[in-house]
């Protein structure tokens, strides 16, 4: 009798362990700096075994039978299919890994990183675990609530992060910034969501197929609706035209805060959008297939053109390394959204596997970037490229981090940065776009060149006189190695890049 | 007379979103921007028990409930940020809050 009761708790608990530790690591460091000696490393250790829990129980589900979906509701008479608001399947698993170790590398980074308002630990690192949290439970969302839901209880975290140095007015003004941009793309979001539900009638995604074949008459407020999401979505993955906010949050919010929320909520919200527009809206209904799945695919076509384009190009005249990274991360959007794109074609899983492999190495790369910078400049540092000089003989080790990562970034041959634009720019070539495969060649090109303007000032400058010696913190070391590793392993054995893109398509599929 | 149907109400929280969102972009004031977010998202709550009165389905105002309860947190914090701008640099007019630009 207790063992039946046992396995039916552990049934309900295992899928949603990764969730979980988030949440228990949130709860505990803010309990701990309320009550205890405010011992910040303690409460730091917490959230970092908390979040690599994460990624190994998002690991360990994925041996297990996908999909299992949660609170499922009675299905309607008249469909087959059960809606349920939260699904745990392979895309899901795989995003809340990513997300778990992003959220273990912005730990291990902020390591002293707040000395100097040391009352502020636990609010950061909770606040950090409760982003985690929205976020691994945004991935999971099948339904409009629960993804608005999470996608809150991510943002909220993160506009409170890029404010959190609130006795400096650079950090105040970046956290006004990002709480206005996120605000005014949540209500644009939440407008477009109460649309597509007067449309559908119903906010479950797997519903949607059967419905669109009752909106013929209304095809219009549907499609407004989504277009609205999807400008909700651009704003708070900093896509062009609706970026604007990214250079000025990336240069005034706590570099340690700009490396997490410059990567991780690009993840969700790209996972959101292969779940949204095309694992739903599209592949079983003929309706949107022929009417509009290439209307759909030249809407994110151009999104990823213009961020590629704006990025880069704004990214060429700029001196501050931090504004170079926000219009590097801008391009890399447009990377990106080639990738969904083409999700919508005819090779949807081949698409969809490049995208998430191409996920995978652009977070950690441009997180391992920031922690390159971070730990070679001082905490006061303006981020100019100027105080690079010398960095190759002042560093060695950092100065190589530095070089291994903006490489993949900008996607040079023998890095992980190149194989999965290779892979992106087949996925569209086989998705029928031949002219985005050059768009996003001459992108790179051009993009190497202030990638390289920088490592040029890294190697070949000479140090200032005065620079300070470097000493790089365990945490930040870890980050880089750990980054770096990654860059080199994926991109020098081809084999075992085959076989994680292989093991992506795989996933997307056994859902 | 016509009775008050599904459209009018739409109408209505269209043109409460467009003057929320007119606000949000113009104003100068933090605060007045606060409140033109406010409008936004009451226009969406009206969309949703709107839709929820008229197909009929009650998802919809259980939406709207949850849409309140984060509107309400999200101006929290967003107030809370405003403050620590003011406690800067004495101002809240957001044409003088522009020191990161380039």
């Amino acid at each position: 009798m207790s063992s039946e009761l046992f396995t039916r708790v552990a049934q309900l608990v295992a899928p949603l362990s990764p969730e979980l530790c988030l949440l228990l690591a949130a709860l505990c460091a803010l309990m701990t700096d309320m009550v205890g000696q405010r011992s910040v490393r303690r409460i730091r250790m917490v959230v970092w075994v908390a979040s690599l829990a994460a990624v190994f129980c998002s690991l360990a589900l994925m041996t297990g039978p996908l999909p299992i979906s949660l609170f499922s509701r009675q299905p309607a008479p008249e469909l087959e299919l059960t809606p349920s608001s939260y699904i745990v399947d392979s895309l899901a698993l795989s995003l809340k890994a990513l997300i778990g170790l992003l959220t273990a590398l912005a730990v291990w980074l902020s390591e002293d990183a707040f000395d100097e308002e040391r009352s502020n630990a636990g609010e950061y690192y909770s606040l950090i675990a409760f982003a985690g949290l929205g976020m691994t439970v945004a991935v999971s969302a099948n339904e409009f609530l629960t993804f608005f839901i999470a996608f809150e209880l991510f943002s909220i975290p993160l506009y409170a992060l890029a404010a959190i140095r609130r006795y400096r007015s650079e950090s105040a003004e970046a956290g006004l910034k990002y709480f206005l941009a996120g605000s005014v793309s949540s209500a644009l979001m939440l407008f477009g969501i109460s649309w597509v539900y007067g449309s559908l009638g119903t906010t479950y995604f797997s519903e949607f197929p059967a419905r669109f074949t009752q909106v013929a008459s209304m095809p219009h407020a549907l499609l407004v609706g989504v277009l609205m999401i999807l400008a909700g979505l651009a704003f708070k993955m900093a896509a062009a035209p609706f970026h604007m906010w990214a250079p000025d949050v990336y240069e005034g919010a706590p570099p340690t805060v700009v490396a997490y929320l410059s990567s991780a909520p690009k993840a969700v919200i790209i996972g959101f959008c292969l779940r949204l527009f095309w694992a739903d809206l599209d592949l079983e209904s003929d309706l949107l297939r022929v009417s509009l799945a290439d209307g759909w695919m030249l809407v994110f076509a151009v999104l990823s053109l213009l961020s590629m384009g704006l990025g880069n190009l704004m990214a060429l005249p700029q001196v501050s390394l931090k504004r170079i990274l926000a219009y590097s991360g801008i391009a890399q959007i447009g990377y990106l959204l080639i990738g969904v794109t083409a999700a919508g074609g005819q090779t949807a899983t081949m698409a969809a596997g490049a995208t998430l492999f191409y996920l995978w190495i652009y977070c950690v790369t441009n997180l391992t970037s920031w922690a390159a910078l971070l730990a070679c400049l001082p905490s006061d540092s303006t981020y100019q490229r100027g105080e690079l000089a010398g960095l190759a003989q002042r560093n060695p080790f950092v100065a190589f981090v530095l070089l291994i990562s903006f490489m993949s970034l900008a996607g040079v041959p023998p890095l992980a940065g190149f194989v999965g634009k290779f892979y992106l720019f087949r996925a569209i070539y086989a998705a029928g776009m031949p002219w985005l495969v050059v768009v996003g060649v001459v992108n790179s090109v051009i993009s190497l060149y202030y990638y390289f303007g920088v490592l040029r000032t890294a190697y070949f400058d000479p140090p200032l006189p005065d620079s300070p010696p470097i000493r790089v913190k365990l945490g930040v070391r870890v980050v880089l190695v750990i980054g770096t590793a990654a860059s080199l392993i994926l991109g020098l054995w081809p084999g075992f890049a085959l076989w994680s893109l292989e093991t992506a398509q795989t996933l997307f599929v056994g859902r | 007379m016509t009775p008050v149907g599904l459209q009018h109400y739409l109408i209505l929280a269209a043109v409460l979103f467009s003057i929320g969102l007119y606000g949000a972009l113009t104003r100068r004031n933090a605060v007045a921007v606060l409140m033109s977010l406010e409008l936004m998202f009451n226009s969406v709550n009206i969309n949703l028990v709107a839709f929820s009165h008229f197909l009929p389905d009650f998802t919809g105002v259980l939406f709207s409930i949850f849409v309140i309860t984060v509107a309400a947190a999200e101006v929290t914090i967003g107030v809370a940020i405003v403050l620590s701008v003011y406690r800067n640099r004495n101002t809240i007019d957001l044409e003088q809050v522009n020191q990161l630009q380039g």
